[in-house]
């Protein structure tokens, strides 16, 4: 069929955990299979142009709202309100308008005044 | 970099997500067999069934809002809208439940648009034959991402939600109510920091508890409104 795309599975695959994958997990099933099976390495797979989700950045702050007292329903809407500062052009001076450290610890106190905590 | 794929595909016909097949997350996870249900036992933040009976008060919220929070990490809102409690977010409201993705990946498909957008996942696990005939194209603006997240699950409610055990950690999928489904991944890649990141938490507001997930196959159910990790034994969240 011209213009259409199949989604063929032979045989039912099997998710890692052992249970039978219904088909539209199919591509789950395989992506877990390929991801621990070839690319296991993080630099390999930056090199080969993929992408994957960092997590320097949500340590970070996840970090520094512990260290600062902050707890996680509260880091949470710290996070937000990172993000509505760099709406309102408040940007980090870090790449993209991210803040430093520095940057961020300030923010969390800022935060914390404001919210009377 | 947040980086999306949009992704056009022509055959939602193969993509078909029957709400008849027994996926909801009230379901016993003992047919997928395997390790993570061995490991089912006295303690209920490792186990399957415990964990989809919390996700399961997802089940007939409707979809709030999605938007990137900072990080680059995506906060999926359901529920009804609650107002925040900072005074420099007043007027702007989350939901009632939110996830958070953390650094996992995520694919959200909306076969009714033959649309597929995916973040931190690899687009090489469909097969090249299948990738030649989509459009794909790279979206690296977090505003446009957001809009089409918030346009394809517009009015949409949660249908079903299913963990996943995966080798790894705790998958999760949830079917919405206009056809759309959002499968979450945790991060494969092993994180040897000493406070590790889990791959995803999802928060009941107005509890102040939420499910942290990860890393590894375990969520434990805790208290938010408190910086020390407080696992809490909460029967049915009202």
């Amino acid at each position: 069929m011209a213009g259409t795309v199949q989604i063929t599975a032979p045989k039912r695959p099997k998710l890692l955990s052992g249970g039978v994958c219904r088909p539209w997990l199919l591509p789950l099933a395989l992506d877990c299979q390929r991801r621990e099976n070839d690319y296991g390495n993080a630099d390999y797979r930056r090199s080969q142009g993929r992408f994957v989700m960092p997590r320097k950045d949500i340590k970070q702050v996840t970090r520094i709202a512990r260290e600062e007292g902050i707890p996680p329903e509260l880091r949470r809407d710290f996070g937000d309100y990172l993000e509505s500062c760099k709406d309102h052009s408040d940007f980090g001076s870090g790449p993209r308008g991210d803040f430093t450290e520095k940057e961020l610890c300030e923010k969390a106190r800022e935060y914390k005044e404001m919210k009377g905590l | 970099m947040v980086s999306a794929a949009m992704v056009q595909y022509s055959a939602p016909a193969t993509l078909s997500l029957a709400p008849g097949d027994k996926s909801s997350a009230e379901e016993s996870p003992a047919r997928h067999g395997g390790k993570a249900d061995t490991e089912a036992t006295a303690n209920p933040s490792t186990d399957p069934q415990r964990i989809g009976k919390k996700l399961s008060v997802l089940v007939g919220q409707p979809f709030l809002k999605g938007a990137f929070s900072y990080g680059r990490e995506f906060m999926f809102h359901f529920g009804q809208p609650m107002p925040y409690s900072h005074p420099s977010l007043a007027g702007e409201s989350k939901g009632t439940w939110i996830l958070g993705t953390r650094a996992s990946g995520w694919q959200l498909l909306a076969p009714f648009e033959g649309k597929l957008i995916e973040i931190g996942w690899p687009s090489e696990l469909l097969s090249g034959a299948t990738l030649a005939k989509w459009t794909r194209r790279e979206e690296k603006d977090e505003s446009v991402i957001e809009a089409a997240v918030n346009r394809l699950l517009a009015g949409a409610c949660v249908m079903y939600v299913q963990l996943l055990p995966l080798v790894f950690g705790f998958g999760l999928t949830i079917t919405f109510s206009n056809g759309a489904s959002l499968l979450l991944c945790p991060n494969p890649e092993p994180d040897d920091d000493p406070e590790p990141l889990a791959d995803w938490e999802l928060f009941f507001t107005a509890q102040h508890r939420f499910l942290r997930c990860g890393p590894g196959r375990k969520c434990p159910y805790l208290r938010a409104d408190i910086v020390e990790d407080e696992e809490v034994d909460d029967e049915e969240p009202s």
